[in-house]
């Protein structure tokens, strides 16, 4: 085996470092599981490995495959926990092996073949430069030469395994599954284009069907297609699922979408001019009094130069270009990025003019302009349904706002850093205060009723929030039988970890009364001993009597 | 709560930005708060934390190795220090001299190995100003450790007790380490550590240099001064470039996430205090990550 060394000059190993391999921002403990993936996609690597004379494995891949690799090429395996690359390095099938270890891009490049089959996050760490899906996609293609050839397995974040999954996660959003568009949008972004997709069934992990696209595609073979994905789907680890997988994948290749909803998918990639592709239009648009013009792929836009003559063109109306302002906090609630939270809602509260304090009354023109009601388009905010209702103060406005968003948050099972058992009005305090404000029990007692009475702030969820019961109000009513699972089975972890917080506080007790005994033994000894300290204490008791 | 807590008066220092009124008991903050920067999740690798109690912790990137380790109930609101600095912005005229020096120093439990002299030697050598020598509490207790400093004519200072179990820490000790900060134009320690990284957030110029001293036992999921030196090796050298340095810091003391009073207030479960809206310490802080 031949072992990189990446340290710099200067700073020797320490005695507590592993032996070479370490390139940076590796993860000290743990081990990657390795799933069946790779073995899988093997023949599919058949040829491409042909053409290669330099191959990067980066992630956990199967050691078989790896060694597969090795006859009359270089091959160098990259994992990112430092156990997995102790172990790798002393695996006698991948002696002639470079391990490494550590994050994707801390890696120098250069590789004909880079397979990265363990998925998007299985080559970051927490150390790494490389923190969600693209940034590890652009650090994986920056590993491949000009021609060379990219195989990337990566989540699907619209899965069946996404779609029928009842348990809630740890309340993150992940940040590596990725649409099949963003994915390939991606690769166009580093140079690339997809030359064969591949989709994986019934997970990235627990991979026991991959099958090509043009299969699931070909009506002529749907049901042996349908075989394949359902038997797959059948397969899986037993998990609580919201209803028959086997049902579900048999559906999906029966109405096409197969491949769309495919819980993961390998795409073997290739460097390719962006000139060679074709660049269709993706958009036409219109500024108001202007001419349409057309936007490709590439982002370039330009006049339209024939229109259909059935439907003719018509000026736009002009509606603020960006997303909708309850999006924007929903999206970075899901990332936990609580500093895009707080810019947020203090940007709202700002454009509102909420005052500081709640006796402080300035009036808004637009009662209903709560964030699911407020465009943003950069550098404004712009309210898009401003209603026929009449004004009214700013600060009421602002916390039925975020109570939407609260109510929105729990009722739909949405990712967010808080309790899934949170009230919505508890939630919505929160959010207040990140724009500064501090909110009494009055005032959310008074949002959470006038919610009741139908205004805006829970109109567009459709949950029909409940009105408040007390100053922590209620619950909000789960929107659906999967939220609602997934509201008892936070509740049954809160319970077991508020079980386990009274045992903390009950030791904590008995070694504060530990210590009290032991103070009392101390004094009670005292008492026999003429002492400076008996005398403070004959004199506070005289006192405590004369009082 | 957690001694850990109110180590270096942290949680004196959080109540007060918070509006807490003064004079009471110690706020309690239902939670561990992260005492001082280090490159695991924040917390020491043998801390017993009870689940689902909230960890506050200063950078992101502790907070993503925690992830990364199956952990949660995080709450990143960046370092007390980043309040100290809100709650005393610094008056321009203020003037600077020379360097202070935080040699590396273990603690009651670990205590370190290392040549003391060897590194006044190397100080000596390296700066041209008036050198001050901040040394930890027990360090400063050593008769023979002050004396290899003073015998090349530093002065010695040292910021306070931090705290214990039994004893709570100095409440001014992050004031007093402000105040001397703010009167030097440069920190420098052979180990890169909290103290630079207070030193970059108030406009010090930092260095790490010296012979090398390390404590015992330590925890191997931290992975030594090795790894420090592999995840930052630009800001392994006597100088370190302005920017490079106060990027770092901003970075780590989590300056972009300081929260605001009324927020803080609510996370630490103390607006209750401050005439707010109902707040059970437990409510809504177990999903936090």
């Amino acid at each position: 085996m031949t072992v990189r060394t990446d340290e710099p000059a200067g700073t020797p190993l320490q005695h507590d470092e592993d032996p070479g391999a370490l390139v940076g921002a590796e993860m000290r403990t743990g081990s990657d599981p390795v799933g069946p993936l790779a073995t899988l996609v093997e023949p599919y690597l058949g040829d491409l490995l042909a053409g290669a004379s330099t191959v990067l494995f980066a992630g956990a891949h199967p050691v078989p495959v790896v060694a597969h690799a090795l006859t009359g090429r270089k091959v160098t395996v990259l994992v990112r926990r430092a156990p997995d690359a102790e172990a790798l390095a002393a695996d006698p099938r991948l002696a002639t092996a470079s391990v490494i270890c550590g994050a994707v891009d801390a890696v120098p490049g250069g590789y004909d073949l880079v397979v990265a089959l363990a998925g998007l996050d299985g080559v970051t760490t927490p150390d790494g430069a490389a923190q969600d899906w693209s940034a590890a996609l652009r650090a994986l293609a920056g590993q491949v030469v000009p021609g060379g050839t990219l195989v990337v397995a990566a989540r699907n974040a619209f899965g069946l395994t996404r779609l029928n999954a009842v348990a809630s996660g740890d309340g993150r959003a992940d940040g590596y599954e990725v649409g099949h568009e963003a994915l390939l949008a991606g690769l166009r972004d580093v140079g690339m284009a997809s030359s064969a997709r591949l989709a994986v069934y019934p997970d990235l992990l627990d991979a026991r069907l991959v099958i090509h696209r043009d299969l699931l595609d070909d009506v002529s073979v749907r049901d042996l297609a349908g075989r394949l994905v359902a038997a797959a789907a059948g397969g899986a680890e037993p998990t609580v699922v919201a209803t028959d997988p086997v049902r579900l994948a048999r559906d999906a290749v029966r109405h096409g979408m197969a491949y769309a909803v495919a819980p993961a998918w390998v795409v073997v990639a290739r460097h390719q001019h962006l000139s060679q592709d074709p660049v269709p239009v993706v958009a036409v648009g219109c500024h108001d009094g202007s001419d349409p013009y057309v936007t490709d792929r590439t982002g370039m836009t330009g006049p339209v130069l024939a229109d259909n003559p059935a439907l003719g063109w018509q000026r736009l109306r002009r509606v603020p270009a960006g997303p909708l302002l309850s999006e924007e906090i929903v999206d970075a609630c899901g990332r936990h990025d609580l500093v895009a939270v707080r810019s947020l809602v203090t940007r709202y509260a700002t454009w509102l003019g909420v005052p500081a304090e709640p006796g402080e009354s300035d009036l808004v023109p637009w009662a209903t302009a709560v964030p699911s009601a407020v465009v943003d388009d950069g550098t404004d905010l712009w309210p898009v349904a401003v209603g026929t209702e009449p004004g009214g103060p700013a600060r009421p406005v602002f916390l039925r706002g975020m109570l939407e968003v609260a109510v929105r948050l729990q009722s739909a099972g949405l990712p967010h850093p808080w309790s899934l058992t949170l009230t919505p009005a508890r939630l919505a305090v929160r959010l207040v205060s990140m724009a500064g404000f501090t909110v009494t029990d009055a005032e959310v007692a008074a949002a959470v009723g006038s919610t009741a009475t139908g205004a805006p702030t829970t109109a567009g969820t459709g949950t029909g929030q409940p009105g408040v019961e007390g100053p922590a109000g209620t619950l909000a009513r789960p929107a659906g039988y999967v939220e609602a699972v997934r509201v008892a089975s936070a509740t049954a972890r809160e319970l077991a970890e508020a079980r386990a917080q009274l045992r903390f506080l009950a030791d904590t007790l008995a070694e504060r009364d530990r210590k009290l005994r032991q103070l009392s033994a101390v004094w009670s000894v005292l008492r026999f001993v003429r002492h400076p300290l008996m005398t403070v204490r004959s004199w506070s008791v005289r006192r405590a009597r004369r009082s | 709560m957690h001694h850990h807590n109110d180590w270096y008066g942290h949680v004196r220092l959080l109540a007060r930005y918070a509006g807490v009124p003064a004079g009471g008991a110690v706020p309690r903050l239902w939670g561990y708060l992260q005492h001082g920067w280090n490159v695991h999740n924040g917390f020491g690798a043998n801390t017993p934390i009870t689940p689902g109690m909230p960890r506050f912790v200063w950078s992101e990137a502790a907070r993503r190795r925690g992830w990364a380790e199956g952990e949660s109930g995080y709450h990143v609101i960046g370092a007390p220090w980043t309040y100290l600095l809100r709650m005393q912005p610094e008056t321009p005229d203020t003037p600077r001299a020379g360097t202070i020096f935080y040699p590396f120093h273990g603690f009651e439990q670990q205590l370190v190995d290392g040549d003391h002299l060897a590194l006044a030697r190397q100080i000596a050598l390296t700066e041209s100003g008036p050198v001050t020598v901040c040394l930890y509490w027990l360090d400063y207790q050593d008769r023979r450790i002050r004396r290899s400093y003073e015998r090349f004519g530093f002065r010695i200072v040292c910021h306070g007790y931090r705290g214990d179990k039994n004893r709570p820490g100095d409440a001014d000790f992050l004031h007093r380490q402000l105040r001397e900060l703010r009167r030097h134009t440069r920190v420098a320690s052979n180990r890169l550590s909290t103290a630079l990284l207070y030193g970059a957030s108030v406009g010090c110029a930092i260095g790490v240099y010296g012979p090398e001293m390390t404590i015992q036992n330590p925890p191997a999921i931290y992975g030594g001064n090795a790894r420090i030196r592999r995840l930052w090796p630009l800001l392994h050298q006597e100088h370190v470039p302005d920017a490079l340095a106060t990027d770092f810091a901003m970075e780590e003391l989590g300056v972009n996430h300081t929260l605001n009073p009324a927020e803080l207030a609510e996370v630490c479960g103390w607006s209750e205090l401050l005439g707010g809206a109902y707040q059970p310490a437990l409510a809504g802080t177990r999903g936090a990550t």
